[in-house]
């Protein structure tokens, strides 16, 4: 291994997001202005960089996830893509997509990858594997992972 | 083989990776993936990236020694 980059991730590939939501089994709704959430800021935790209270709500296009009531909005402000989602109890987005999104953020990444790979001429191989991470005060932790490999193709 | 390895876990968090890439020609080997997944962090070079750059020096020092290369 010659060297190795922490990614910080951005969504920059709405047709990857697309397809991580049918990767997980989630709907994608194609210009829907509105998400379901709470409805009400209650101000226990900060607001989303670059949001005030009134674009709360609102998007672009809407994430609809079985199992939970809210939905997650898909916003695009002065070019950046943000995911806005409620993750109070009782609207489930949370136990489904895991803490801060976990799970359709590594959804997103490997159909990003996979289709950046693609355009670029290389083969990709994906694999579910285990990964060693540093978790906090459980120190470090095996966490499921996905690992895809990329090699020109012949 | 050359190899870029991209692992993501269950937080999103992603690294890249590469393997069999000859010196420095490592770091922009996967700098194209690195800009469309986001931003690139931090850059942690292995020992296999040195030992390469050392072989590669080596190698140049010999050329210039005996007019070879």
């Amino acid at each position: 291994m010659s060297h190795v980059s922490t990614i910080d991730l951005e969504i920059k590939d709405l047709g990857a997001l697309k397809a991580a939501c049918g990767r997980l089994g989630y709907q994608w709704k194609e210009g829907q202005k509105t998400y379901r959430w709470y409805g009400r800021w209650i101000g226990d935790y900060p607001m989303p960089q670059g949001f005030k209270m009134e674009d709360l709500g609102h998007c672009e296009h809407a994430i609809s996830v079985p199992g939970a009531s809210y939905e997650i909005g898909v916003v695009t402000k002065n070019g950046k893509t943000t995911l806005l989602w409620d993750f109070f109890s009782s609207g489930g987005l949370q136990g489904v997509i895991g803490e801060n999104g976990g799970k359709l953020k590594q959804a997103y990444a490997t159909e990003a990858t996979r289709r950046a790979a693609r355009r670029a001429g290389y083969q990709v191989t994906e694999k579910r594997t285990l990964l060693d991470r540093l978790r906090g005060t459980f120190g470090m932790q095996q966490v499921d992972g996905i690992r895809l490999t990329l090699r020109r193709g012949v | 083989m050359e190899e870029i390895i991209v692992e993501i876990d269950d937080e999103g968090a992603v690294e890249v990776k590469t393997k069999g890439f000859k010196g420095k020609g490592c770091l922009t080997a996967s700098k194209w993936l690195e800009e469309q997944l986001g931003a690139s962090l931090e850059v942690k070079k292995t020992s296999e990236y040195f030992a390469e750059e050392v072989g590669e020096k080596v190698r140049l020092h010999r050329g210039a020694g005996n007019g070879e290369e």
